[in-house]
């Protein structure tokens, strides 16, 4: 049963803005966390701005002044096979590739993704760990956040109501990332993450490990990060740094204590591996 | 066979067009002009004494034209498998979360739902009885059934303690190797694609008509006339074709309920839940757990086996006692065992609702008695598929229960042609594929037989109608209902090749009460046999009235395709309409499923289905997570009917016991409060974690009972690919799961403690 009190379908970025200034609405990408969330009571009579159709404005992926910048309404199936994000961002793809299945990779975006704030979200971490930021534009400008700090807790965001996302800036100075993303399931597709990382390196950033599922939002595993830089580490060592990197909890998908120890050896094979 | 036309070639299911088009109407797509919409109240808390059920407000609420609670069922407020027991609408308690208190009928199902809140039922709480054993050890925990229900102890539907030979004398000799182990398995949902429906109206003939998620027509007509309080024949049931079952609708849910509704109101009434409210109240899977001690000599016989048992049936007798028989009845699988000693008690709880899924409780046993095999044969220091073979039933020989059987010989070829496959002949070339060196691989078998239709617990017939129609076409029309297993085309197949006739001469009809005759349940992987038996005869009937209507005209007169050959002329079923006299254009048969010599206080079988599963996974040691890279399921269940049938049947049965044994896990708290509420949380195998090799490899050895040699499989096919999985693990890293399901937190966990 979805209980809305209004509908409605932008035509232009200028529109939306306007609109979105003058009204509370829920800004509706894909649809594909908004609906099942309003199936399960969420967002009652809420009045739904449609941005489908500005994807000319809000959809296409390019090099930026060294910089690959992804439009807010790119789909996961988009980013799985766009050829710039398979270059300089190939963990991207790859969670764009593992997300939920055919369906929900051709609706859901990735700004869906991020302004969902699930600790869940598969784009997040390599997001988070490439230091990538997003750009909020409303009638009274425009600002950039850094995806991390984007999500202050589970469905919560810094995003002001009269504010859209309309891009994503992840900082390349024209070298690409490298490095893999793990998610770890029970199953092999239409999983939600029990623990996810990107373990990612740039020439000029060197190691970044960002974990998701394993603390109320996304976060860098700075502590994990500086063993990278030192030889002979030990998975005792990787246990006591992601100790202080993650905080998981017990629910009904695993334990904390799995998804400590699966992180755990994710990122002690990447450092054995590197 | 290879004069067969029909039988075992690969024939597109009849009702495959119409589904993958939309056209075919389910239940749940029925629509009745101005029908109203019933929404559930359910009970919220999971035990508690009624007090009072107030309805006022909701009765004010907009759209809303009656709210029905006990008051209003006419007949005896209950149903069930083995006895009334399940409320249609509680009246004095609620005894789990998905009991039924009242339902609102409304004009819209949004307007229904929506004043669903406004209904106030005042409880008084009971202590939540959600721990199996301590329900029955215990005498302090809360009696669950209701007051004057017989029961075989405290909060225990029922106990079962049956002894051969003296297995105690065997665990005493010091010379013999015993395996003793503890396993678990989990609550377990069907996940069938179309959720619990119901429509119900009064029609024009005063009668009460029904349509719903349902696997046995008769026997629901039955019991709904019972709670209605009408003769059977002022209640008709339309089952039909189902969105799956998997044994789940065998338990009706909200359908008397809708009937009692729609009785009252003298208008349509359509109840339909939604995922959730089908998880919380559809029966589940019996969860068990077992203790279980097998010996054998240094040779590698097996001596003894030992079972002792709790489930845990949850709320209602429901189909618990039958279950745990089969349980019992299948607990030396299909070894040969001199001494055995089986005991178990199943609980009631607060718990989920339990019934029958695929299977019917030798999931459970199969799993953990395929577990024992390979420990004892570790332990033997003996390959455990010698081992297996070794022990193996015989053709001729009782079970170890002691009671005769038939069937197949497929199981006595079935060790050689699982030697013979790909992925045992290179089993060492596979387990040393594994690309890194922290997956690990294994291979792992598991056998299982599984009785065929109802045992001699109760009857088990089927009837059959075959209609000679004017044009020459035939009717088969029986009350079997089609869930997806394909019995539509089974039936058309087996009919056109005993008929003898074109392929589109043959009409199959199934499923209702007012059109089909009683075929039993659509339940036990008995609709081939016995329907196919059950035509048989009509037909057999059928010719022998041509034969002697033309044998007035003609001097030979031999059955011939599409008709009869008479002195040379082919005299069509046409004209054979035309010569035979009304009263013989429509005839019956009516099959028995033979019982075996023994009755034993469980019900027991004659005739059993056999299948073997090998399966080579890879864990990965980092992530504790399985893949079943390779499979081949052997099932030797008698002729292949339907080549594309069986290998749908096959495919599915893999993926349930992949489910299974990696990941289904149907949970709730100790509060009896559901955790997985819906397919977010409850898991499922997928596509993607089918193995990348799935092969079905028929045993084709005659079933001698079968019609045209064919016997039951839409069960055997799902269970032993659930042990072979876990059997694979230990090769591969020599965990014994040891609970059910395997997940990867539970191997990675393992791996942690015993690195
Ligand atoms: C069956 C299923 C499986 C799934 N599997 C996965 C999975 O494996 N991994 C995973 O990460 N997720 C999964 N999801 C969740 C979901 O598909 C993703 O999070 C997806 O990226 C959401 O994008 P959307 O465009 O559909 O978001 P929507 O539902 O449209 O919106 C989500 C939120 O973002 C806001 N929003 C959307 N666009 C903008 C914008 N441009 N500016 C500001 N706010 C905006 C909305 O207001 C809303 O709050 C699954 C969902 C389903 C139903």
């Amino acid at each position: 049963m979805l209980n809305i009190s209004k509908y409605y379908r932008v035509s232009s970025l200028e529109e939306a803005l306007d609109l979105l200034n003058k009204e509370t609405w829920k800004i509706l990408g894909g649809g594909t966390d908004i609906v099942p969330q309003m199936r399960a009571g969420a967002h009652k009579d809420a009045a739904l701005m449609d941005i489908q159709l500005l994807k000319n404005e809000l959809g296409s992926v390019e090099m930026r002044d060294g910089d690959l910048v992804i439009g807010a309404l790119c789909t996961h199936e988009e980013l799985r096979h766009n050829d710039l994000v398979k270059e300089y961002m190939p963990t991207l793809a790859d969670a764009c590739a593992h997300v939920g299945s055919p369906q929900i990779r051709k609706r859901g975006t990735i700004a869906g993704n991020v302004i969902n704030a699930s600790p869940a979200g598969d784009t997040i971490p390599s997001l988070v760990a490439a230091g990538a930021s997003a750009r909020f534009l409303s009638v009274n400008g425009e600002r950039l956040v850094p995806v991390e700090d984007i999500a202050t807790r589970p469905g919560r965001t810094v995003k002001e109501d009269n504010e859209l996302l309309t891009e994503f800036i992840i900082p390349l100075e024209g070298k690409a990332w490298k490095g893999t993303y793990d998610k770890v399931g029970v199953r092999n597709a239409l999983q939600i993450s029990i623990a996810d990382c990107a373990v990612i390196s740039h020439p000029d950033f060197g190691v970044r490990i960002a974990c998701g599922s394993v603390g109320p939002t996304v976060k860098r595993a700075l502590q994990s990060e500086a063993l990278f830089a030192k030889e002979g580490m030990t998975r005792e060592d990787f246990a006591s740094a992601m100790a202080e990197d993650i905080c998981p909890i017990d629910d009904v998908r695993a334990s904390a204590a799995y998804r400590r120890e699966v992180l755990t050896n994710l990122i002690y094979l990447h450092y054995q591996e590197r | 066979m290879s004069e067969l036309r029909y039988v075992g070639r690969k024939i597109v299911r009849d009702d495959g067009l119409t589904k993958v088009t939309g056209q075919l109407t389910y239940p749940s797509d029925l629509k009745i002009d101005d029908m109203y919409h019933g929404a559930l109240v359910f009970a919220s808390v999971p035990h508690a004494l009624i007090n009072d059920i107030n309805v006022e407000e909701a009765l004010k609420k907009p759209g809303v034209i009656d709210v029905i609670t006990w008051k209003d069922v006419p007949g005896i407020n209950g149903f069930g498998i083995c006895g009334p027991e399940q409320p249609v609408y509680c009246k004095e308690k609620v005894r789990y979360l998905g009991d039924v208190v009242a339902m609102v009928v409304a004009k819209t199902e949004r307007q229904a739902r929506s004043a669903v809140s406004k209904v106030h039922v005042d409880y008084t709480v009971l202590e939540t009885v959600s721990d199996s054993v301590k329900a029955m050890t215990d005498s302090s925990t809360e009696r669950i059934p209701l007051p004057g229900t017989e029961t075989a102890g405290h909060n225990k539907i029922s106990r079962v303690d049956y002894s051969v030979g003296n297995v105690e004398k065997i665990f005493n000799d010091p010379d013999v190797i015993v395996a003793e182990n503890d396993y678990k398995t989990p609550y377990e949902e069907h996940v069938y694609l179309e959720t619990d429906i119901a429509v119900a109206t009064v029609n024009e003939n005063g009668q009460l008509e029904l349509w719903g998620s349902l696997q046995y027509p008769h026997l629901d007509r039955t019991e709904i006339a019972h709670v209605m309080d009408l003769p059977e024949g002022q209640v008709i049931i339309h089952a039909g074709y189902q969105g799956g079952g998997f044994g789940s609708k065998h338990d009706m849910t909200i359908q008397p309920a809708a009937a009692v509704a729609a009785w009252k109101l003298k208008h349509a009434v359509r109840v339909h839940m939604n995922r959730e409210e089908s998880f919380l109240t559809s029966a589940k899977r019996v969860p068990y757990q077992f203790h279980v001690k097998t010996a054998a000599d240094k040779e590698g016989h097996l001596l003894a086996h030992e079972v002792v048992f709790t489930a845990d049936g949850g709320p209602f007798v429901a189909a618990n006692p039958a279950i745990f028989c089969f349980t019992i009845e299948h607990s030396a699988g299909v070894y040969r065992f001199p001494n055995v000693h089986i005991e178990g008690d199943i609980a009631y709880t607060n718990n989920a609702h339990c019934g029958a899924f695929r299977g019917f409780g030798c999931n459970q046993i199969c799993y953990a008695l395929e577990s024992q095999m390979d420990e004892l044969a570790a332990k033997l220091g003996m390959d455990s598929l010698d081992f297996r073979e070794m022990n193996q039933i015989r053709t001729g020989q009782p079970l170890s229960m002691t009671h005769r059987f038939g069937g197949s010989d497929g199981l006595a070829v079935s060790y050689d042609v699982v030697r013979n496959t790909n992925l045992y002949k290179n089993k060492e070339a596979f387990k040393a594929a594994a690309a890194k060196p922290y997956l690990k691989r294994g291979i792992g078998f598991g056998w299982a037989l599984q009785g065929v239709g109802m045992g001699n617990f109760c009857p088990d017939y089927c009837i059959v109608d075959v209609k000679l129609h004017e044009d020459g076409h035939f009717s088969v029309s029986t009350g079997a209902v089609e869930m997806g297993q394909g019995v539509v085309t089974t039936c058309h197949i087996l009919a056109a090749e005993k008929a003898q006739v074109s392929y589109d001469q043959i009409q199959v009809l199934v499923g209702d009460t007012d059109t089909t005759p009683d075929a039993g349940g659509t339940v036990a992987s008995r609709s081939t046999l016995t329907a196919g038996n059950a035509m048989w005869i009509a037909f057999d009937t059928m010719q022998d009235y041509a034969a002697e209507e033309l044998k007035k005209s003609y001097r030979h007169v031999a059955l011939d395709f599409d008709g009869y050959l008479c002195d040379g002329r082919l005299v069509t079923w046409a004209e054979i309409y035309k010569l035979l006299p009304p009263e013989k254009h429509t005839v019956q048969g009516k099959y028995h499923v033979p019982e075996t010599n023994k009755h034993l206080p469980f019900g027991v079988h004659y005739i059993y289905g056999y299948c073997a599963h090998i399966v080579g996974v890879e864990v990965n040691t980092l992530t504790g997570q399985t893949q079943v890279i390779e499979s081949e399921i052997l099932p030797a269940v008698g002729t292949v009917v339907n080549r594309l049938g069986y290998e749908g049947q096959a495919e599915g049965g893999t993926s349930m016991a992949l489910g299974y044994a990696l990941m289904e896990d149907f949970r709730m708290d100790q509060e009896s409060r559901v955790l997985t509420k819906n397919l977010q949380t409850y898991m499922v195998p997928t596509t993607k974690d089918m193995p990348r090799v799935c092969k079905v490899t028929p045993i084709e050895t005659i079933e001698r009972e079968g019609p045209y040699g064919a016997g039951g499989m839409g069960e055997v096919v799902c269970i032993p690919g659930t042990p072979a999985i876990t059997n694979a693990i230990r090769d591969a890293i020599g965990m014994t799961v040891r609970e059910l399901p395997a997940s990867p937190e539970k191997v990675l966990m393992w791996l942690r403690e015993n690195a």
